[in-house]
């Protein structure tokens, strides 16, 4: 073997393992849009406090454990209830919003983000800290390829997410009062459908989403008051490059975004990955088609 | 200051000739503005001065979102990143030797190419998508800052030096209040006359309904990229002051959080009120300090937070509604027998 196959056969593996991290992260930026679009199927809204709901679950299950002496599993739990909560409540100020003051979502929920970031910094503090790691750290060598157990976990459990989720919407009587309810609350409500109730019990299953994939997130990261805000960030950037109207492309977009990322720190190294995804957000809702760049709600002032 | 027709009046309308006691209620208001202003330095101590100066280099910031985003309806999270770009380009233009004025003409170009650049891509989006692209606009803007530690300082921040001609010295609150009146005088009389004019009032109609306004012959696109290139030469200008009366700069005045802290001042004042732009600004600038002084500094990004919420959901109008109505109820009081 000469000394340039040999280079090659090294490239091989580093691509193979920085593919496989790819597909991991997309998986856990698909399994927050998953939360995402549950929200935007049900009710309409976008909430940019998403990420931070789910913040709440983690650092603040992180702070109970570490500061307070609780069980970590009672910890983490305590706080994702907390998540769950604060979703809910979130849904009923929302709902609020007169009709003609359509998008405004946007603003109240930018509310909620700089309130919930505030809340951890008070309560808790500003610093990064170490998160319990979750599932196994044991790896497995495929040709050459090492991996993780918690990459194959979060994998699986988007792949099992996103299958039961739309197995919800599209084969179950509540899938159908749900997009019922979303695309005419008022005639939902007409046949019997508690539309109010749907709503709120959907935004706390988003908040249960949320939580799950902050703790994924900050075992794999670290946490902190601000980490989630950059993942949902491109969680978005992968629903609009999508669709949030759709399902599978925003969710594929998400696992596309995952590669891409990985494959850009690979190639242009780690400084490039923050500008190349914000390059490619810009350049995609910039040039993509009228019909598929269309809103149903605009913000307004 | 006047104090505009109410935000949600949908339907622009020319304005009546107003009646004598309303003009002279007016240049009252006028003179009383005038001379608050001149007051500020004469009976202030330094550090109020200094906050004032900063005051009315955020108002400034503000009238170029409310342009924007009250009364154009295109939500941008970008405003703190033309507001950095405009600082930013300052400290670099006047590190080549240049003057102050050189350096305010860069920042009007940089601004006016910046605005372009952000407006044309975005021209077909709104709500989320909108938002989403001015925010990457400015994570691309706060990775340059971050990657360019010898041109700008990265992370670490840097000194800017003053404005010195004689006895003037911009590092002095006294001369940085000056410095910053002189700019924030105008950028009022401008955001104020823009409400009077053709596309002042095509904003409005574009941020009320796309499809409405052009049915009446507003030129959507037009008036979307003028909307975004002022309020961009708004907050250049704006960063241009800040450089020179708060003497450093670090990206973290430019991040995502000042941004939405901008939104927070347009939406507390008021969507669409050159007044509620200037209660916005007094409430970002001195509410940080009240929490300072009572010992809670960081209770003010809770509150921040809150506010934002409740006065989207419940006080549309912002103070500069609540303003208002206030005055209407009691000039309505006095009027009855």
């Amino acid at each position: 073997m000469t000394a340039r196959s040999v280079d090659l056969a090294i490239s091989y593996q580093d691509l193979g393992q920085i593919t496989v991290g790819g597909i991991a992260t997309g998986a856990v930026y698909a399994l927050l849009l998953l939360g995402v679009l549950l929200v935007f199927r049900v009710s309409r809204n976008i909430n940019f406090g998403f990420g931070q709901v789910g913040m709440v679950g983690a650092f603040g299950g992180w702070y109970l454990y570490s500061s307070h002496g609780f069980p970590v599993v009672v910890g983490l739990m305590l706080a994702t209830l907390v998540a769950v909560a604060l979703s809910a409540v979130v849904e009923l100020a929302v709902r609020h919003i007169p009709d003609d003051r359509a998008g405004l979502d946007l603003v109240v929920t930018l509310g909620v983000f700089l309130l919930l970031t505030s809340v951890a910094q008070n309560l808790v503090d500003s610093n990064t800290h170490t998160f319990q790691p979750l599932l196994t750290d044991r790896r497995t060598v495929v040709g050459g390829v090492y991996i993780n157990g918690n990459d194959i976990g979060v994998v699986v459990l988007a792949l099992m997410s996103i299958g039961g989720f739309y197995w919800l919407l599209a084969r179950t009587h509540l899938g159908v009062s749900l997009r019922a309810a979303a695309e005419s609350p008022a005639i939902a409500a007409s046949t019997g459908i508690n539309v109010g109730l749907l709503r709120t019990g959907t935004w706390a299953a988003a908040g249960l989403v949320a939580a799950v994939v902050a703790m994924i997130t900050a075992s794999r990261l670290s946490v902190d008051a601000f980490y989630m805000t950059p993942v949902l960030v491109k969680v978005f950037i992968a629903g609009m490059i999508g669709g949030l109207d759709r399902f599978f492309a925003p969710l594929a977009a998400a696992f596309l975004l995952g590669l891409y990322e990985a494959w850009v720190t690979y190639f242009a190294g780690a400084a490039a990955a923050t500008p190349a995804v914000f390059l490619l957000i810009i350049a995609v809702l910039a040039l993509m088609p009228k019909r598929w760049a269309e809103e149903r709600r605009e913000v307004r002032a | 200051m006047t104090t505009e027709a109410p935000v949600q009046s949908h339907t622009p309308t020319a304005s009546p000739a107003r009646p004598g006691p309303a003009r002279g209620r007016q240049l009252l208001l006028l003179a009383a503005i005038a001379v608050a202003l001149v007051a500020v330095p004469l009976v202030l101590s330094e550090y109020w001065v200094f906050l004032c100066a900063q005051v009315l280099v955020y108002g400034v910031a503000t009238q170029g979102l409310n342009i924007l985003y009250g009364r154009t309806g295109q939500l941008s999270l970008a405003h703190a990143t033309f507001l950095g770009g405009g600082a930013y380009t300052t400290y670099v233009v006047i590190t080549h030797g240049y003057s102050p004025a050189v350096a305010l003409a860069a920042v009007w170009a940089v601004s006016l190419v910046a605005g372009l650049v952000v407006a044309v891509p975005t021209l077909r989006l709104s709500g989320l998508r909108l938002a989403l692209v001015t925010l990457a606009f400015g994570e691309l803007f706060q990775w340059v800052i971050v990657h360019t530690t010898g041109t700008t300082g990265g992370t670490q921040g840097t000194p800017v030096d003053s404005i010195v001609a004689g006895t003037i010295d911009t590092a002095k609150p006294l001369w940085a209040y000056v410095l910053a009146l002189c700019f924030a005088v105008p950028a009022t009389v401008l955001a104020l006359q823009l409400a009077r004019t053709q596309l002042g009032r095509g904003m409005l109609a574009v941020r009320e309904s796309e499809l409405a306004a052009a049915s009446a012959g507003v030129a959507i696109a037009k008036t979307k990229i003028i909307a975004f290139v002022a309020a961009a030469l708004f907050a250049g200008t704006a960063g241009w002051l800040y450089a020179f009366t708060s003497g450093f700069l670090a990206p973290t005045d430019f991040d995502l959080f000042a941004s939405v802290y901008l939104l927070v001042a347009v939406v507390l004042g008021g969507s669409g009120s050159v007044l509620g732009s200037w209660l916005g600004a007094a409430y970002i600038v001195l509410v940080p300090q009240l929490f300072n002084l009572l010992g809670y500094p960081t209770l003010y990004s809770l509150v921040g937070g809150a506010v934002l919420i409740v006065v989207a959901l419940l006080v549309p109008n912002g103070l500069a509604g609540l303003l208002s109505q206030a005055v209407k109820r009691l000039t309505s009081t006095r009027g009855r027998p």
